[in-house]
């Protein structure tokens, strides 16, 4: 390909292997179970914010807490790993026409199952009730951490077999540009790899050790600081193929295009630098932690903030772009031309629409001062829930209506339900965070069994009941999708599903002169990411290094 | 295309806004004194209960009009439980914890902070009203983190007994033995109902004699018939020989017989004092008809 064309890399015709097919579906499977299995201990949850107790009828669950744990460590965790974990590998296979590694994709595959194996004897039989935060000296069974972190190294291993994939790739193109969709996808991984070091020095160094007794004790601070290390971007690591399924996918499911190529790459770069030294903004309650250092990691946050900003724009505008070229006119006619009967488009705008909510509140919470006032709060979950728990989670399910019948070659089965299933379950987000975030204004606490706490205060009243409603509506659609997922699965009709993942053209391509080549050097980049952290968490390490070994374990549940 | 212009527009608008606000944020931390948690000092867990000023928390006059109000966080109350403190002073709170990870969030104020075992956390507030309000702990911190609070009352005039040296609990409740070891409490009923609320007890167990509906523990309405059940179990292998002893036992040592079909989540009493153990004993036996 002569220098100075813009062009999309476009691999026609590309099919992946029926094996890796299969490996793909599979990891999948194991995350979408995950969510459905989260979700009742959720609606135990609402209800108990509501002052009504149904953790009786669960009675294979010793307390709240350990409930609280499956929920935080399948919805939060396996969901979104196992997601990333054959979404991004096959996005970049399709962007680059490669058949991915098969050995790298059945040992990260194999490891994930192994990871859950052992989370799941540790939780299940009530031997790490420690949240999905896992913060010590609150000490878990060796088996719920050593389990974490193969679920850690599974996506290691997953992006692993995404680096050979584009090397490979890159040694029969050397000089044309990455294709956005495997820029992004890469991007994305290489992000959440970096972000997960800190948290694997502590489970490695630290918690494992202690809690096979090899050491006795460990330092509390220092723990909690590598879990926010980590903590932080993890949750970009959650967003990013979310955001790789808006920029690149979406568009081209409403019927427009992406608006920006290069912008889009900037706004991947921005996470790649930005996204990890921000974690004090977790810890601005915490001691032993200047007040200096907080007000750096709060102005980065800020920064952070301008990539979403940034997408906000461009994935409107091709909704924009979807809806005109249907037909749409007006300022806003437009939106109802948009293709409201496709099941995962629609279920991904409303994500987007929750997103709008999720993103005001993050900014509050990163606010330094006023984050005095909601810290801990049932606020925080009002907040996460609308990122996290419905930009995400929704996002996902919205691709599963794509994805598994693109997989398993059968046609999606009762679109009305999988319709319903978004819908149901965004009006439900709503009205939750409603009652979450008001409650918590009002100082009512997260992680609490509020049904059975003794100082309940009637002020809560309300935020509570709306709680309650609305965890049930998310509880119910995600009980939709799950039967429409297992009804595509089993009697789904053979052979209607689409050939292709719904990738969409860039209004403006890439270019290949100047400065933008540069923009997909994603080495240096991370090199320069690194450099920020090293500003910004150096100055902590230096004063709190070596470790203090004070606490023993607490295995008080 | 017009697209592009929106675009710079937006984006120019965007960071405008997020200027705006860390412009606000640093109103309002210089400007209006709103100061976060910040790196006070350290402390050792394991003898933080003999380590001044934890080994007295509550509430002492430091200047003036300023005064320091200590907490000492662990499984599952603060101590002192409840703190009067007064209106229009400036209040320091300085918490810690004495195990695992708690919070510390007064309701209806801005003092939000973490107690982590091994540092010290310090906010300052000025109450500018007489009212009450819950202490929360707000991060898990165990099987009955949910029954984990206290209360700060603000006042307009303190009293003698609101600051700590001037009266300590074991004086107030008034009990302790004679020395020829022999119990010394006017009224055993009164007196262990009240201790049984002040010192968490009710937010576990239920006892209608007492109000206390919790649900962690086994009910203690029967807890006579039931320890003297309790001791004949096969599965019961410690030393208790009498429903007294097992009852004792029970507060004293709690993971000595952990009662089936519950967690071994109860506490062990950190400042109760032995004569206050034996009142909370025979109050429980003499309102569970014995
Ligand atoms: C955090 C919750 C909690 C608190 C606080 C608590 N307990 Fe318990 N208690 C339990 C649990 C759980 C058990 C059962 C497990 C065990 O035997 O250790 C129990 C058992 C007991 C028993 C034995 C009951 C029986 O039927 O055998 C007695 C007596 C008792 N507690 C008294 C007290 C007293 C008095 C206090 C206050 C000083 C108190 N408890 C505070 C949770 C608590
Ligand atoms: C039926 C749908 C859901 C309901 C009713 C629900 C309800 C709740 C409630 C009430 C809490 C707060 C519990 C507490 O603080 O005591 C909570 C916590 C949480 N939820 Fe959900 N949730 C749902 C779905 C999800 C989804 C889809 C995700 C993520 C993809 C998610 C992630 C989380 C996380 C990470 C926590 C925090 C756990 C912790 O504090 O340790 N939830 N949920
Ligand atoms: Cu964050
Ligand atoms: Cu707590």
């Amino acid at each position: 390909m002569s220098a100075g064309t813009a062009t999309v890399f476009d691999p026609t015709g590309f099919e992946l292997p029926d094996g890796q097919r299969r490996v793909l579906r599979w990891t999948l499977y194991i995350g979408y179970f995950a969510l459905v299995a989260g979700v009742f201990h959720g609606l135990a949850q609402a209800l108990s914010y509501a002052q009504i107790d149904i953790l009786k009828y669960f009675p294979f669950l010793e307390s709240y807490y350990q409930g609280l744990t499956v929920h935080g460590v399948t919805n939060a965790l396996i969901l979104t790993f196992s997601f990333s974990n054959a979404f991004l590998p096959l996005m970049i296979s399709r962007a680059l026409s490669q058949k991915l590694v098969s050995s790298l994709l059945w040992t990260s595959f194999i490891l994930m199952v192994l990871g859950n194996v052992l989370v799941f004897y540790a939780v299940t039989t009530n031997q790490a009730s420690v949240l999905y935060t896992a913060y010590a000296p609150l000490q878990a069974h060796w088996s719920f951490y050593v389990g974490l972190v193969l679920i850690v190294v599974s996506t290691w291993v997953a992006l692993l077999n995404m680096i050979i994939v584009y090397r490979r790739w890159r040694g029969a193109h050397p000089d044309v540009r990455v294709p956005l969709l495997a820029f992004i996808s890469l991007a994305s991984y290489a992000m959440w790899f970096l972000a997960s070091l800190p948290i694997a020095v502590s489970f490695l160094g630290f918690l494992i050790p202690w809690s096979l007794g090899l050491i006795d004790k460990v330092d509390p601070l220092l723990n909690r600081t590598l879990f926010w290390f980590t903590g932080h971007a993890i949750v970009y690591a959650w967003l990013l193929p979310a955001y790789v399924s808006w920029y690149a996918l979406v568009p081209r499911q409403a019927g427009g295009k992406l608006m920006s190529d290069t912008l889009t790459r900037f706004v991947f770069i921005l996470f790649l630098l930005l996204s990890i030294p921000t974690g004090f903004h977790h810890q601005y309650t915490d001691p032993g932690i200047s007040t200096g250092m907080k007000a750096v990691h709060a102005v980065l946050t800020f920064g952070v903030f301008f990539p979403s900003l940034a997408t906000a724009f461009s994935v409107v505008a091709a909704l924009e772009m979807g809806g005109r070229a249907r037909g749409g006119r007006g300022l806003l006619g437009w939106i109802r031309r948009l293709p409201w009967g496709d099941a995962s488009l629609t279920a991904q705008i409303l994500a987007m629409v929750t997103f709008v909510f999720g993103g005001i509140t993050g900014l509050i919470n990163a606010s330094y001062t006023l984050n005095l006032v909601i810290h801990n709060t049932s606020w925080i979950p009002g907040h996460f829930h609308m990122t996290v728990g419905s930009a995400v989670g929704l996002t996902l399910v919205g691709v599963a209506y794509w994805l598994i019948p693109y997989l398993t070659g059968r046609q999606l089965w009762g679109r009305g339900l999988a319709l319903a299933s978004s819908w149901v379950y965004t009006i439900g987000v709503l009205i939750f965070a409603r009652g979450m975030s008001s409650a918590g204004l009002e100082g009512m606490p997260r992680r609490t069994y509020m049904a059975q706490a003794p100082y309940y205060q009637s002020q809560w009243d309300l935020g509570g009941m709306l709680t309650g409603i609305g965890g049930t509506l998310m509880f119910l659609g995600i009980i939709f999708f799950f039967i429409v997922i297992v009804a595509t699965i089993l009697v789904g009709k053979k052979g209607a599903a689409p050939k292709d993942i719904p990738w969409s053209e860039s209004l403006h391509g890439p270019v290949s002169e100047g400065w933008a080549p540069r923009l997909d050097r994603i080495g240096v980049w991370s090199l320069v990411a690194v450099v920020l952290i090293l500003i910004a968490y150096s100055p902590w390490f230096v004063s709190n290094l070596p470790p203090r070994l004070i606490s023993p374990g607490f295995s008080i549940w | 295309m017009k697209v592009e212009h929106f675009e710079k527009a937006f984006l120019s608008l965007g960071a405008l806004l997020l200027l705006a606000g860390l412009g606000a944020l640093l109103y309002g931390s210089i400007g209006a004194h709103i100061h976060l948690p910040g790196n006070v000092g350290q402390v050792d867990p394991a003898v933080v209960r003999t380590t001044a000023p934890f080994d007295q928390p509550g509430l002492r006059q430091v200047g003036p009009n300023e005064y320091e109000a200590v907490i000492l966080g662990q499984t599952w109350n603060f101590l002192p439980s409840e703190l009067r403190v007064p209106v229009g002073a400036d209040v320091r709170f300085i918490g810690t914890s004495a195990d695992v990870i708690h919070g510390l969030n007064i309701e209806g104020t801005r003092v939000n902070m973490m107690l982590i075992p091994g540092q010290i956390s310090s906010m300052t507030y000025r109450f500018d009203e007489p009212g009450e309000h819950l202490i929360i702990c707000h991060e898990y911190c165990g099987a009955a983190h949910h029954s984990m609070f206290g209360r700060v009352v603000a006042v307009n005039q303190l009293t003698e007994g609101d600051l700590v040296g001037s009266g300590s609990a074991l004086a107030e409740s008034g009990v302790y033995f004679d020395s020829e070891g022999n119990l010394v409490c006017e009224d055993i009923v009164g007196t262990g109902t009240e201790l049984f609320q002040t010192q968490g007890c009710a937010g576990c167990h239920s006892l209608p004699s007492a109000n206390a509906s919790g649900n962690i523990g086994p009910p203690l309405d029967q807890v006579a018939a039931n320890a003297a059940q309790r001791i004949t179990d096969a599965s019961y292998t410690s030393s208790a020989e009498t429903p007294d002893d097992y009852i004792r036992e029970s507060i004293m040592t709690p993971a000595a017989h952990v009662v089936d079909g519950y967690p071994n989540a109860m506490p062990a009493p950190q400042s109760l004092s032995d004569a206050e153990v034996e009142v909370l004993v025979q109050m429980l036996l003499a309102v569970s008809g014995q």
